[in-house]
């Protein structure tokens, strides 16, 4: 019985998508990068003795010698430790504002969707609303309301990223609605709920995927950018864009690049990666493409 | 047919979809028929003669204009939504196109259980016993229970969706042309299939379909429909034999026989159909009927019924 059901259970969609994921060159290179910095991150200071936070005395912006693999910054920190912690810092802000933004956006695009109406008027209208607001300047005076933290960066980017998804599910729910399957589950009693999430919802998913993989990568650029600012997240925790903050000094821009140059390469390699994701995710999950 | 073995009855049931520039559609105007309990009402009727709105009205999965459809002596035309939905249980549907009927995403397993998941009948043991014996029932193994739709056959996935419709154990099936989109070969194998739960269970089913051989194979009794409205419903054999509307002697003349060397009458309707947004006045077959007269153009025929319960809404009827 159970060797029947595990032979059969797979999803040959989903086993199609992964097999024509796996022909996207770039793609797969690209999440190998990430599994092994999302593992370095995580591992790393486990593994070596790294310190993000004490100040080495009399080793204040120090090149690279044997003992910083990439030196010390301008208050004598070692950039290498700073540089792995930022790395935890910077890659979860993405993911968890990502994830709120999901978990805000895709629920108020499937109930705009499926009721039509005055339930979509008014949560359509929220999302042009919020849309046609510039996102740094309301996270800006957000973040300074809340107090600069991890935390709150997260919460800020989260809270204006859900417009995103909610007009993506909107959009795919509209269509997947009116499929017959749905009017089947009506036909056969089942609640709104149960249409929306079991029978709409797993049918409009592959769109929001996509979206998801684009909106972390941008949520970790949005830190960068506020951190750059000086409003992401306080020192002396590290966050790849509190690092690249110190380049704001002309003097460290042409003299001292250890300070920035790694965070700004990895930085812009994260980003990359994640969106080279994207699009590889998006191509495998297009039926109609042929790789 | 007498009101009182009943299942169902429609009672001048009407659907109208509103267009553009307060232009109205009059899919369903007008009906009213009734189901006994276990027999097979074929509804009969060209495209877009609204055979499947009035199915779906019935069953108030799009809502009427006006009229009612008593079930277990209640209008549930009138039912407040989530009694409406109890009933469902009772009440079930065939969908004509077993290619988007399925959910893409449910395993055939699930998809058979859902009204039992939805109405909570039974323990997950007892659950997953149905719905394997049911699949059983129609013929598919049970090594196939955990693939998905699209892994089967058209006919295959036509026996799934019956499995689900009748796993509830209802009274009453709309089955909206749940043959037209198979194979010949495969049509039988259902409608056989079809029959057989009849037989078993009891289950009355408006078998709605523009075939009028299929028709013929399933029903008891049989209703044409034309623009909107009933124009004939009688006993099959009374059908076939004494078609009393000119539009049923025309869709009658039109089937084909499987036999070269008899030659028949075609009665070749002539014009197109009249736009449904704008049917004709009177009776709305005149301006394509060949027996037509003045008193056709001017008032609309009302369903007469014989003493064998054949009624035909036709003012030249047995003249």
């Amino acid at each position: 019985m159970d060797k029947i059901k595990k032979e059969n259970v797979q999803n040959s969609f989903w086993r199609n998508t992964v097999q024509k994921f796996m022909k996207h060159r770039v793609a797969m290179f690209s999440l190998l990068f990430l599994t092994v910095e999302i593992l370095a991150v995580i591992l790393l200071p486990l593994l070596m003795d790294l310190d993000p936070y004490t100040t080495n005395a009399g080793c204040f912006s120090m090149a690279p010698d044997e003992r910083f693999l990439l030196g010390t910054d301008d208050v004598g920190r070692d950039v290498f430790s700073r540089l792995v912690y930022g790395g935890r810092v910077s890659i979860m802000v993405g993911f968890v504002s990502a994830l709120l933004s999901a978990v805000i956006g895709i629920p108020l695009g499937l109930l705009a969707g499926y009721y039509g109406g005055v339930i979509r008027m008014v949560i359509m209208r929220l999302v042009d609303i919020f849309m046609s607001f510039p996102a740094m300047i309301i996270q800006l005076v957000l973040v300074t309301v809340l107090g600069a933290s991890a935390a709150s960066v997260m919460l800020v980017i989260g809270l204006l990223g859900w417009t995103g998804f909610a007009r993506l599910t909107y959009s795919k729910v509209i269509s997947v609605k009116e499929q017959e399957y749905v009017e089947a589950a009506r036909a056969s009693g089942a609640t709104n709920l149960r249409q929306m999430f079991q029978y709409i919802l797993p049918n409009s998913l592959a769109p929001l995927f996509v979206q998801f993989s684009f909106s972390v990568a941008s949520a970790i650029l949005q830190e960068s950018g506020l951190s750059f600012l000086g409003l992401g997240v306080p020192v002396p925790t590290a966050s790849w864009g509190n690092m690249i903050y110190s380049a704001q000094s002309l003097s460290t821009l042409v003299y001292r690049p250890w300070m920035w140059v790694p965070a700004g390469t990895i930085l812009v390699a994260t980003v990359l990666s994640i969106n080279f994701i994207g699009d590889g995710l998006r191509d495998a999950l297009d039926p109609k493409m042929k790789l | 047919m007498n009101d009182s073995n009943a299942l169902l009855t429609v009672q001048n049931v009407k659907k109208y979809f509103k267009g553009t520039k307060g232009c109205q559609v009059k899919a369903v105007d007008d009906v009213s028929f009734a189901v006994a309990k276990g027999e097979t009402l074929g509804l009969v009727g060209e495209s877009g003669c609204g055979k499947s709105t009035l199915g779906r009205t019935v069953l108030n999965l799009v809502n009427a204009t006006e009229g009612g459809v008593i079930y277990e002596g209640r209008d549930i035309l009138k039912l407040p939504q989530t009694e409406m939905r109890m009933l469902r249980k009772k009440l079930q549907m065939v969908f004509q196109n077993p290619y988007s009927s399925l959910n893409p995403r449910m395993t055939v397993l699930e998809a058979v259980r859902a009204p039992l998941d939805i109405f909570g009948i039974g323990t997950k043991e007892e659950r997953f016993e149905r719905s394997r014996d049911i699949l059983k029932y129609v013929g598919l193994d049970e090594y196939q229970m955990y693939r998905y739709p699209h892994e089967f056959s058209g006919g295959q996935r036509q026996r799934i969706v019956i499995a689900r419709a009748i796993i509830s154990e209802p009274d009453f099936v709309v089955c909206d042309e749940p043959v037209s989109a198979l194979d010949v070969s495969v049509r039988a194998q259902v409608l056989n299939l079809m029959q057989d739960i009849q037989k078993e269970r009891g289950v009355a089913y408006l078998f709605i379909s523009h075939d009028l051989s299929v028709v013929k194979h399933i029903s008891d009794r049989i209703a044409v429909m034309y623009l909107g409205k009933i124009v004939e419903i009688s006993p099959r054999e009374t059908l076939y034999d004494q078609p009393g509307h000119p539009y049923t002697q025309a869709l009658l003349s039109a089937i084909p026989i499987p036999d070269t060397d008899i030659v028949r009458e075609r009665i070749i309707l002539k014009g197109d159909l009249p736009s449904p947004m704008n049917p004709p006045a009177g009776c709305r077959f005149h301006t394509r009927c060949r027996f037509a007269v003045e008193e056709c153009r001017m008032k609309e025929p009302k369903m007469r019924f014989d003493e064998s319960g054949h009624g035909v809404a036709c003012h030249r009827w047995k003249e």
